[in-house]
C-alpha cells in the first residue's frame, strides 16, 4: 500500500465512523489519574435522556451509557468518572446528585484490574 | 522517569486526535510551537515508559459489525482468580476488573467487556464462560449512549 493509500483509506474509516479517533490512548493511573468509579444509577424512565445528558456533561465522566435491567438488579444508567483521587470522583458524584435529584446509586471502585487492552477486530 | 511540562502538553493533545497527514508530527509541531524532533522522541519516550498504552485507531466496534456487551458476575473470593483467568482467555475482552460497592454492597463484582463478531459468537462465549466456571454472566449492553471518549485532564 502507498502512503497515500493508507492515509485516504484511515480517512475513509473516520468519515464513516468505523474508526472513532486516531489517537493516544493513555495509561491513565500511570499518570496519577488513580481513581475509577463506576457509578450506577437508578434514574426513572421518563428522565433518563434528562439525566443521561447532565451527567455527560461533566469533564471527569467520561463514558455514560444507559443499560437494560433484570430482576434483582434496577440501575439503568452508568456513568464511568475518572479522577486523581477518590474524593475528586467524589465530588462530581455530590454535583450530579445535586443537579439531577437523584439518590438511588452505588459507586463501584475497582480493587484488581485483570485486563485492559484495545479492542481487537 | 516524571512528566515534564511539555510531555503533559503533548499527550494532552496527542488524546485527541493525530493529524492524518504525511507528517502529522510536524503539524503538531507547529500547533503546539515544539519541536518536531522533540515531540518524536518525547512521544518514543512515552510509549517506553508506557505513559502511552498505544498510538491507534479506536475502533467504534458496532460499525465494523461486532456485538459488545458489559458483564458482570457474583463470584466467592475463592474462585475470583480462576475466573478471571478463564475470561482473560477471549481474545474480545478489552476491560475485566474486580469492583466493589462503596457506599452499598452489590452481589456482582467481576466486571468486563466483551466485543465479538457477531451477536450470536458473543452470546456463545459468555454461554462458555457460565459452563466452564458454573456462574451465571448477566449480560448488560449499551442500549443508549450519552458519552463516549476517553479523554483526561492531565495535570
Amino acid at each position: 500500500m502507498s502512503e497515500e493509500e493508507v492515509i485516504d483509506r484511515l480517512k475513509t474509516l473516520l468519515e464513516n465512523g468505523k474508526i472513532r479517533r486516531l489517537a493516544a490512548s493513555i495509561a491513565h493511573r500511570k499518570i496519577g489519574i488513580n481513581s475509577n468509579a463506576m457509578t450506577v444509577w437508578k434514574v426513572p424512565g421518563e428522565r433518563v435522556d434528562e439525566c443521561g445528558k447532565i451527567m455527560a456533561s461533566f469533564e471527569e465522566v467520561t463514558h455514560c451509557y444507559e443499560r437494560p435491567t433484570f430482576p434483582g438488579w434496577k440501575y439503568n444508567v452508568f456513568t464511568m468518572i475518572h479522577g486523581y483521587t477518590d474524593e475528586e470522583c467524589e465530588n462530581v458524584i455530590e454535583s450530579i446528585k445535586q443537579k439531577t435529584g437523584l439518590d438511588d446509586y452505588v459507586m463501584l471502585y475497582s480493587e484488581r484490574e485483570f485486563k485492559k487492552v484495545g479492542v481487537r477486530i | 522517569m516524571a512528566l515534564s511540562e511539555i510531555d503533559k502538553k503533548i499527550l494532552q493533545r496527542l488524546q485527541t486526535n493525530l493529524p492524518l497527514t504525511h507528517r502529522p508530527f510536524l503539524d503538531l509541531a507547529k500547533e503546539l510551537e515544539i519541536d518536531e524532533d522533540l515531540i518524536i522522541e518525547r512521544v518514543k519516550s512515552m510509549v517506553e515508559g508506557k505513559y502511552v498504552r498505544r498510538l491507534a485507531p479506536i475502533i467504534n466496534t458496532q460499525a465494523v459489525g461486532n456485538s459488545a456487551t458489559l458483564a458482570a458476575m457474583q463470584v466467592p473470593e475463592d474462585r475470583i482468580d480462576d475466573v478471571a483467568e478463564v475470561i482473560n482467555g477471549y481474545s474480545g475482552v478489552s476491560h475485566n476488573y474486580l469492583r466493589k460497592g462503596k457506599n452499598k454492597e452489590l452481589p456482582l463484582n467481576i466486571w468486563f467487556t466483551m466485543s465479538a463478531p457477531s451477536q450470536e459468537k458473543l452470546e456463545e462465549n459468555i454461554k462458555e464462560i457460565e459452563d466452564s466456571t458454573g456462574f451465571k454472566v448477566r449480560m448488560l449492553p449499551t442500549t443508549k449512549k450519552f458519552k463516549i471518549g476517553v479523554k483526561f485532564k492531565i495535570f
